[in-house]
């Protein structure tokens, strides 16, 4: 599914959102240019609310304030997946993004809505325990990982296997990152035993791994 | 009854072809290395989990499903078996972009050094599996 402001009418509503872990709605989006719903960046501002306000400006109250509770693309992307997890806790969720003992991990709306149909709210839930696990081990092994890209792949060969590809991005050479996701193997394993049997099974069959090194 | 025209093989023997390939410097051999390398793990690996009770083999398209997330099982290599799906990914890369492949930053490009080391270990660690 794409979601392309320039072509949807300006109310258009997808109520269907309330599913992901993070629970929040798309209410409308521009379909015209406009100064006010244009950031400098030149992307179209969504209109984004959240069921459950309270919780939300707990945890990323300034992120919001910052724009009057208008998100960018990019912002309600990245509520979807948060990395650290929520057992961390966050000093300034305004600067989120930035800190350098995080781990970029943002996905596009659209990405986001394609994994969601792959993955099922189970599988959603299974996908932030595995990227939750991630991150802790990263952490606590030093790793130099630097972010996560996640995507939905459509096997080129079998006509009706779709699932979903985490690429672990670390700056180091090939071998080094070949090494990091060997010693994450065992770690996947024994979450997958801690997973009750439906999510167990995602883990198994929906969720695959690989390596992309950033060092020059 | 007809001769065959292509006899019973097992499918490790092409790891043989592949190293045989790879030491050769040319970019044909090296290519088809990495190829071989990748069969040799995949076929291996769903005939050896067929012939152990862990899977029924379609003997299609539809075993490049049915094996990566077999051998994904606890029972059988549990995560390790994540390369296998790695190596098809490297191989499709090799074998259909022939476009000049360098080892740089994002380039999702593996050696043909990794590919049959991996088809190895994945090779080794099915075999090593018990009956079902």
């Amino acid at each position: 599914m794409v979601i392309d402001s320039r072509e949807r009418p300006s109310d258009f509503h997808y109520p269907d959102l309330k599913k992901g872990p993070y629970e929040f709605s798309l209410l409308s989006c521009a379909n015209r240019p406009n100064s006010s719903l244009l950031d400098n960046s030149g992307f179209y501002i969504r209109k984004i609310a959240a069921p459950n306000t309270k919780k939300y400006y707990r945890r990323f109250g300034k992120l919001i304030s910052h724009r009057r509770n208008y998100l960018r693309y990019e912002d309600a992307s990245r509520l979807a997946f948060t990395i650290p997890p929520e057992s961390v806790s966050i000093a300034n969720a305004s600067q989120f993004s930035k800190e350098a003992d995080q781990i970029q991990c943002s996905v596009k709306l659209e990405d986001f809505l394609a994994i969601q149909s792959v993955l099922g709210s189970v599988g959603m839930k299974t996908l932030q325990e595995v990227l939750d696990i991630i991150w802790l081990t990263s952490k606590k092994l030093n790793w130099p990982l630097e972010k996560i890209q996640i995507d939905k792949v459509k096997d080129p060969e079998v006509l009706d296997w779709q699932y979903i590809r985490l690429l672990l991005f670390f700056v180091s050479d090939f071998e080094s990152a070949d090494n990091f996701l060997h010693k994450l193997y065992p770690i996947l394993d024994e979450l997958s035993t801690k997973l009750d049997v439906e999510q167990a099974e995602i883990l198994q069959k929906l969720i695959f791994f690989d390596v992309q090194t950033t060092l020059q | 009854m007809s001769k065959p025209l292509y006899n019973k093989i097992d499918p490790s023997s092409y790891m043989e072809l592949a190293k045989q390939l790879a030491i050769n410097a040319d970019d044909s051999s090296k290519r088809t290395a990495a190829d071989r390398a990748y069969y040799a793990a995949f076929l291996t690996c769903r005939d050896v989990l067929a012939s152990k009770g862990y899977l029924v083999p379609q003997y299609n398209l539809d075993d490049h499903k049915s094996v990566p997330q077999t051998l994904k099982s606890i029972e059988a290599l549990g995560s390790r078996g994540n390369d296998e799906e790695r190596l098809r990914s490297a191989r499709n890369r090799i074998n259909y972009d022939t476009r000049e492949l360098r080892d740089q930053p994002q380039s999702a490009v593996c050696s043909i050094n990794w590919m049959i080391t991996t088809a190895q270990d994945i090779i080794n660690g099915v075999q090593a599996l018990p009956k079902r």
